[in-house]
């Protein structure tokens, strides 16, 4: 899959590969706006164009061209064999309808089900995400719900119809400590169980640990790291994630100054040239103003965009 | 010391380092009315912060920890005066400040400043950087255009911004550096103690441990004591000096962060740690604990509908907080019976 | 550096985005919404005709004399030339020429008009500026000191003081000096009251009791005031109150200040809850420095919007008024007016009905798409966050 999305004033996804397996979760890790919800949006078909602008690029679902598929085709697969889960629960559940009625209205949309058959389905959906007395909780509106419980119905809507992939766009960052472990684990419980492929987009790389089995790193609209949680949490080989697992304060880093990362992430109108993290890295040369990164390949599909520390053979 | 004396006498409460505490709080009660109805009269009375104790020491750390909606912000504006409490006492290097009116609160209003959450916020859109400064710096007395220029200017070195920014709006910042702003402006009125409101966690990842390291550098160049509110285990366990676990208005465990880390009593820490994803391995995740729905009696242990290991015991009478270790309490009876 | 091209315009000092201040970006942003700009254009040139209208047509010499009756030309249509052979040279237009025609009085519509646009200015902007300033201060007392209860003692101190100073102003001193002790004295029970019963309000205190809060008061006010068909409660006061333009423009800015009063209610309740309001009051700044410097500034987007939509309707108002025969009393022109006695011969002298006609829709849309293009501009929504 490769894509080429174009904002406004803004290049906000620049030249993005990556591919997901059945059954794989795959995390996606980078900073508020740094592109990642962009990507998601695509793959979703919900970027709102204009303004957006997908300037090249393919996103291949199950050997499908998306972006070739006439609207209403791709809007069958959304929904269907595609789900999205989002960041904020309260906003995206719709305020006037029970939670009841918004699965069922999701499974009505894209199966031929009676009404009653819906009911059931909505009912068994929502036990199947943890959630208690679920015949009862069906008729609540999202506002009598917990945050974690809204949640949880978000996902149920994601699994209406039994998607071969769902998309979470930070699903657990609004959420407390206790309750996201709750959600994570709930995630991963359905994922056995239903067989899917998870696309996970956050910006916390502790959470990323705990579920990913394979992670991309994305910094100003370019993927910068690829590859599986031991390689890039023990063998990093691209100054941002490296400087970014340093900067984590911990225990253990008590009474020690953290290492930091200078300067703000660049607005996206006003992106650097050749490699976008050259401003802030330690580790800059001259060519790194100048010429975009090539992918560097370290086997076992670990990947940074990083030449120099290619050719220092890891880090000093 | 009058002050030491009355802390002993007092039965559950956290006993700090050796240092004199620069706050001291005891059993801060406060609840809000929901209103219902027509006429909205007042149907119930939430308890957000049911009678919580809290030491500072003086050019110490100390994080209040807790899931949203727990009280850990009430505290912070009742310790600044924005909310008023309903009982109890807050003493400000030792002078019970929550009695005083608001002219005689009025010259120790400079010595407590907050640090907000949202550096979005926590701004005047209108101002510019050196406006909303100027405000404190003119507090803090300093007459004179130029002389509050130069301290504008040796404020906004201090946190790390140049001196040329002064003159811009806050939209043109990014969310660091409007929280470097907002950290010069609490500076301005010379504090010694600076109430932090997740000051980080708005933040990007990139540039939490900017934020972190300036306040650790602020903290040894001015001697700042610094209550550090959070939900964020990591940050809390590398930055505070002392941990405060607090669950639905109470605290339920105060220990210094490393007996808290390593050896943690209370059930709800044991959850709250358990939780935490940790970036070493794939976290084994506690099965759910399925809530108990039948009612509390009034006083119970207000955690024991979540807890694994209640018994009979914690549905009577008020818990109390019980000494485990040298200045660990837990609030906890079971767990304060078990030995490690 | 080899930045591309727009990095090069980060600013080297700061690292930023060359400056902007945010009245800069307002206005960046009004010149790109092409409705609001020509709004603004036609109103600036509203407001300098105006000016120029009242120094030519005011004065016991003026250049422009919209009373000038000259019975001989009455009923031309614009853009005739005056009869030379007929008219004195004193009554003869300044122009050459009428501009927009006669009337049926044959006085120059023209000089009318101008005439009349500074009647609708003045009425538009004292009756808005009347309207407002009611509205600032009470919308910004029910959304700041909202929570406060009123107590039965401060109505009855109010009640007490206000029969004082209207026994006063009648001229009977000796009833005024007793509601003023009676003012007085229910103020000190009220303060003793306060010091007896500490705590909570208990049975015993009768003075101190919460009766309605400040908040609801007003609301309440506001609302009772939105019951009343404005127009016609305009029209029912000037009636009875003698013509002229300050009874109207007083009376029109009384029956217009409820929409202010909410907009500035519910913008002082959010930005209260800021936390760089929070942040003021733990510097210690006092409460009017936190209103007039912190909140105001930051509330005044939809005020001003309302405001210049209030204009509009304004101008509407006092032209109705005028067409109705309550407005501005003759021989003074106003628009109204003008369209009032044009409409008698709409057929022969159409220019009477339409000059007047159109200049108010003019102005009237003029205000009113500057007024949505403010509200589009400063709609936080649509402007970008960093």
């Amino acid at each position: 899959m490769h894509f080429h999305g174009e904002g406004p004033v803004a290049r906000a996804v620049d030249g993005i590969d990556f591919q997901i397996h059945r059954r794989q979760t795959v995390c996606i890790v980078g900073e508020s706006g740094c592109g990642k919800t962009v990507t998601a949006l695509a793959v979703m078909g919900l970027l709102p164009m204009p303004p957006a602008r997908i300037a090249g690029g393919r996103i291949l679902f199950d050997g499908r061209s998306l972006l070739d598929l006439p609207a209403d085709q791709w809007r069958t697969l959304r929904g269907r064999r595609i789900a999205m889960v989002f960041q904020e629960p309260m906003t995206s559940l719709n305020p006037v309808f029970t939670i009841g009625d918004q699965i069922r209205e999701t499974i009505l949309a894209h199966e031929a089900l009676k009404e009653a058959q819906a009911r059931l389905r909505t009912i068994s959906l929502l036990n199947d995400v943890g959630i208690e007395d679920p015949e009862r909780r069906a008729s609540d509106y999202p506002h009598q719900l917990s945050g974690g419980q809204r949640q949880r119905a978000m996902i149920a809507m994601a699994l209406a119809c039994g998607p071969d992939l769902i998309i979470a766009d930070e699903p657990t960052t609004a959420l407390d400590v206790t309750v996201q472990a709750q959600i994570l684990h709930l995630l991963q419980r359905l994922q056995a169980d239903k067989q899917m492929a998870i696309q996970y987009i956050t910006h916390d790389l502790s959470v990323v640990s705990a579920i990913a089995d394979r992670i991309y790193v994305m910094y100003a609209g370019v993927m910068v790291e690829q590859g599986n949680p031991g390689q890039i949490f023990q063998q990093a080989r691209h100054p941002y994630t490296r400087a970014l697992l340093d900067a984590l304060p911990t225990k253990e880093k008590r009474g020690q100054r953290l290492a930091t990362i200078p300067g703000t992430v660049p607005h996206p109108a006003y992106k650097p040239s050749g490699c976008p993290f050259h401003p802030r890295c330690g580790f800059r040369e001259p060519a790194c103003e100048r010429d975009f990164p090539q992918m560097c390949d370290y086997g076992d599909g670990h990947g940074a965009r990083c030449p120099v520390i290619q050719r220092m053979g890891g880090f000093p | 010391m009058k002050s030491e004396a009355e802390r002993t006498s007092l039965q559950g409460v956290p006993q700090p380092g050796q240092n004199v505490p620069i706050l001291q709080v005891r059993d801060l009660k406060k609840s809000f009315p929901v209103k219902r109805g027509l006429m909205q009269r007042t149907r119930q009375l939430v308890r957000a912060v049911d009678g919580v104790d809290l030491d500072i020491a003086a050019g110490r750390t100390l994080g209040l920890v807790g899931e949203s909606g727990c009280g850990k912000s009430t505290v912070a504006r009742m310790i600044l005066r924005l909310l008023k409490s309903d009982s109890g006492t807050i003493r400000f290097e030792g002078r019970v400040i929550d009695a005083l009116s608001e002219k005689q609160f009025k010259p120790l209003r400079r010595s407590i400043q907050m640090i907000f959450q949202d550096p979005y916020s926590s701004l005047n859109p209108r101002m510019t950087v050196a406006q909303s400064i100027a405000e404190g710096v003119r507090i803090a007395g300093i007459a004179g255009r130029r002389q509050q220029r130069e301290r504008i200017e040796e404020l906004l070195t201090m946190v790390g911004m140049p001196p040329a920014v002064a003159d811009r709006y806050p939209h043109e910042f990014s969310g660091g550096q409007r929280q470097r702003v907002g950290i010069a402006r609490a500076l301005s009125v010379a504090p010694r103690l600076i109430l932090c409101d997740e000051p980080i966690s708005a933040l990007d990842v990139s540039i939490q441990a900017q934020i972190i390291n300036l306040l650790k550098d602020l903290q040894d160049r001015l001697g700042l004591s610094y209550l550090f509110i959070s939900h964020d285990l990591h940050v809390v366990s590398y930055i505070c000096d002392n941990v405060c676990v607090m669950y639905r208005g109470r605290i339920v465990e105060a220990a210094p962060a490393d007996a808290l880390f390593d050896d943690p009593r209370h059930p709800y820490t044991h959850k709250l740690l358990a939780s935490a994803p940790s970036l070493l391995a794939k976290a084994e995740q506690p099965p759910p604990v399925e809530a108990r729905r039948d009612p509390l009696p009034p006083g119970a242990c207000t955690y024991a509908q979540q807890c694994p290991e209640m018994d009979s015991a914690c549905l009577d009478g008020p818990t109390a907080m019980h000494q485990v270790g040298p200045d660990h309490w837990v609030r906890c009876p079971p767990a304060a019976g078990k030995n490690p | 550096m080899t930045a591309d091209t727009r990095n090069s315009a980060l600013d080297a000092a700061t690292g930023l985005p060359p400056a902007r201040t945010p009245w800069e970006e307002t206005w960046r942003l009004l010149r790109k919404n092409r409705l609001a700009f020509s709004g603004l254009l036609i109103f600036v040139i509203f407001f300098l005709v105006a000016v120029a209208g009242i120094l030519l047509t005011a004065g016991s010499r003026p250049v422009l004399d919209p009373a000038q009756v000259r019975l001989q030309e009455k009923l031309l249509p614009p853009l005739s030339l005056p009869n030379h052979e007929v008219l004195p040279p004193e009554a003869l237009p300044p122009l050459g020429r009428y501009l927009l025609g006669t009337d049926d009085l044959g006085r120059d519509v023209f000089a009318r008009m101008l005439q009349g646009a500074w009647v609708s200015l003045t009425v538009g902007f004292v009756a808005v500026g009347i309207a407002v300033i009611i509205g600032i201060i009470l919308g910004g007392l029910a959304g700041y000191y909202g929570d406060q209860e009123l107590e039965v003692g401060h109505l009855l101190v109010w009640t007490t003081g206000v029969i004082a100073a209207f026994l006063l102003l009648t001229n009977r001193p000796a009833g005024a000096a007793a509601a003023a002790a009676a003012s007085a004295v229910i103020w000190i029970v009220m303060r003793r009251e306060r010091s007896l019963y500490e705590g909570p309000p208990s049975r015993r205190r009768w003075f101190t009791r919460g009766l309605v809060s400040v908040d609801t008061l007003i609301m309440r006010a506001v609302d009772v005031m939105l019951c009343f068909p404005s127009f016609f409660l305009i029209l029912t006061v000037v009636a009875l109150l003698p013509a002229s333009l300050y009874n109207i423009m007083v009376v029109i800015g009384l029956t217009s200040w409820m929409g202010t009063t909410r907009f500035v209610r519910a913008e002082f309740l959010s930005l209260r809850e800021q936390d760089f309001v929070a942040a003021a009051r733990a510097l210690g700044i006092g409460d009017m420095r936190i209103i007039f410097r912190h909140i105001m500034p930051n509330a005044m987007a939809p005020v001003l919007v309302s405001a210049t939509l209030g204009i509009a309707t304004a101008i509407l108002t006092e032209a109705g008024l005028s067409f109705l025969g309550f407005g501005v009393p003759p021989p003074h022109a106003t628009w109204g007016n003008i369209l009032s006695d044009g409409k008698q011969f709409i057929f022969d002298a159409p220019w009477l009905t339409f000059a007047p006609g159109i200049v108010i829709l003019i102005v009237v849309l003029a205000f009113n798409l500057f007024g949505e293009g403010l509200r589009d501009i400063m709609n936080p929504k649509l402007r970008e966050r960093n």
